[in-house]
């Protein structure tokens, strides 16, 4: 196959009548989702050109998703927006991707008139109606490779840029190729989906599903508020896969809602995009027993994941989940400063997971998508990670931090989150954040949960030396969450460099 | 009804800048975020001398200040 299009097309004639992609509201069978994404491929041809990016402004909807694929049925690419991000942000992101459409509906007709010019403007509801132009779509396809790009997805970009991830059908098929081989996902799963369709764990869900015959059941945003209606939800559409960020799986237990009703169908909870608290962990596997966790690990520039580990023993509540092992068809490279091969180190992968290179971004393509240093008969593309780990006994790796979280400190080399696992085991930690002001040299432990700062500091001080301990622990009601549903690190550097500003001036707070 | 004031300073505090006592869907706007709930509701508790009990956190208890006022009032008279 070289279009994940492709896939979906087989799929469709598998379960022409099963529901691919529901949200409680609406449902779109394969069928439908092939026809109605047929329909805005169509129109788009007709609009936008071929190989160009449109943007789309959408709700994560049925017909959300049907966007995404009409993008690629008209031979053109797609970046999702988040319809809650502010305008200067879209505006930083068109600064690269200068979309030659604007997909949105007209509940966010007026908002999308804010960044785009009239002429690009795209009406789900007038290209849904379009009639389908198969032989158009057939040239487009004979047209295309499995090089083309399938999206760009925007992350956040250290200097403030974000970077437009290019993500190609190629990587696509080959990761959701290796994700339904590994989790078993076939015409039985049913997702419950958490992640935005804007970040990159929303493709593993999507597009395994669609790949397979799955149900996506997309989960309304403001249910993770309300965990016993969660949990009815995943109940009454009988859920039985969870891909979810750790932060949304420990609301279940900051709630201690299984107490009260459990997820009846739930077999498969896997996860990614943060590290995971032993604690939350623990509570999971205590209630829902039977079903298989799986820690995965890996940047939106190898699609979603380059490695994993499957839950296979208990883990204290002060102790890391290791990231695992490479994923089939990834390889996974340790080099040291000198580019040589090591037992600790930056992660480098490789393989056709890779994405393949920022948008209108040479330089920063450059710095990250790299030649493999140890191959010098031919140039193998590995990317960066930016990602410090460790080989452990057993071979299975471990993660030790971000580079750029690896600070300096009194002269030490600190890893932020040796600090985080010592606090997160901590009795009444429920989560905990360990951010680093370089202006003023210090670090801040943000946590939420019952202890109190004296207990949780006299107890970092017992586990830690002393130039790893935070200058002040700081407990939140709320962590702080970022729109992927991320703990928001750079709000609690905000909130630190506030906190240490006052400090300074002599303000109590 | 006779603590609709005091709910409303809570709101304040949680979320600033809501006028809340015309606001009658909290959620539609996004105007509640997803875990400013559980923040909410550990005020709520404070400042009531309550404990909001997690059947009790379900949307419609949280659509509007008076529903929470409502909701806040149950349970000052079951406790």
């Amino acid at each position: 196959m070289k279009n994940i299009l492709q896939g979906i097309e087989r799929t469709v004639l598998r379960f022409p009548d099963r529901a691919a992609v529901a949200d409680g509201e609406t449902e779109l069978s394969y069928l439908e989702l092939l026809i109605l994404a047929k329909r805005i491929g169509s129109h788009l041809a007709g609009t936008c050109g071929r190989g160009r990016p449109a943007a789309i402004y959408l709700d994560k909807t049925p017909a959300c998703a049907a966007a995404m694929l009409g993008t690629a049925y008209s031979g053109n690419f797609y970046t999702v927006l988040d319809t809650g991000m502010p305008l200067e942000r879209i505006g930083r992101i068109f600064e690269t991707l200068r979309p030659a459409a604007v997909l949105t509906d007209r509940a966010h007709l007026e908002r999308a008139r804010a960044f785009c010019p009239e002429e690009k403007l795209v009406m789900l509801e007038d290209a849904g109606r379009t009639p389908v132009c198969q032989p158009l779509l057939d040239e487009i396809r004979a047209g295309m490779t499995a090089e083309d790009p399938l999206y760009v997805l925007y992350t956040s970009g250290s200097t403030g840029r974000p970077k437009g991830v290019v993500v190609s059908h190629r990587a696509a098929l080959a990761y959701t190729r290796w994700a339904a081989d590994t989790f078993g996902v076939d015409e039985t799963t049913v997702f419950g989906s958490q992640t935005p369709f804007y970040f990159s764990m929303s493709v593993t869900d999507l597009y395994t599903a669609l790949q397979t015959g799955a149900r996506l059941q997309i989960i309304p945003p403001a249910l993770f508020s309300f965990p016993l209606p969660l949990i009815e939800y995943l109940n009454r559409w009988r859920v039985n896969t969870l891909y979810w960020v750790p932060s949304a799986l420990g609301v279940m237990a900051s709630w201690d809602a299984f107490s009260y009703e459990k997820p009846r169908f739930v077999r498969k909870v896997l996860f990614a995009g943060e590290r995971m608290p032993a604690k939350t962990l623990a509570y999971w596997r205590r209630f829902v027993p039977d079903a298989l966790y799986a820690d995965l690990f890996g940047p939106t520039e190898t699609t979603d994941i380059c490695t994993y580990y499957i839950v296979d023993r208990t883990f204290a509540d002060d102790e890391d989940l290791p990231i695992g092992r490479p994923c089939d068809n990834c390889r996974a490279l340790i080099l040291d400063e000198e580019g040589n091969e090591a037992d600790r180190g930056e992660l480098y992968i490789g393989g056709p997971f890779l994405a393949s290179g920022y948008y209108n971004d040479p330089e920063k393509t450059a710095a990250a998508f790299v030649r493999n240093p140890l191959n010098s008969a031919w140039p193998e593309p590995l990317y960066r990670t930016g990602d410090l780990v460790a080989r452990g006994e057993n071979g299975e790796l471990v993660y030790l931090g971000r580079k750029d979280h690896q600070i300096k400190h009194l002269g030490y080399r600190i890893e932020l989150g040796e600090i985080e696992a010592a606090a997160g085991g901590a009795e009444g930690v429920d989560v905990c954040a360990c951010v680093y002001d370089e202006t003023a040299d210090a670090l801040t432990l943000f946590y939420q949960g019952r202890a109190s700062a004296e207990s949780l500091t006299a107890r970092l001080r017992e586990r830690l030396p002393a130039y790893m301990l935070p200058a002040r622990a700081v407990r939140l009601s709320s962590m702080p969450h970022n729109a992927s549903g991320k703990i928001d690190r750079r709000e609690l550097e905000t909130r630190a460099a506030v906190l240490l500003g006052k400090q300074k001036e002599g303000v109590a707070c | 009804m006779e603590h609709l004031e005091e709910v409303i300073r809570v709101l304040e505090e949680v979320k600033p800048g809501v006028d809340y006592r015309r606001e009658d869907n909290l959620f539609a706007g996004h105007i509640l975020a997803s875990l400013e709930i559980m923040m909410l509701v550990s005020e709520l508790n404070d400042e009531f001398g309550i404990t909001v009990t997690l059947p009790y956190i379900k949307p419609e208890n949280f659509r509007s200040a008076q529903t929470i006022c409502d909701m806040v009032e149950t349970i000052l008279k079951e406790e």
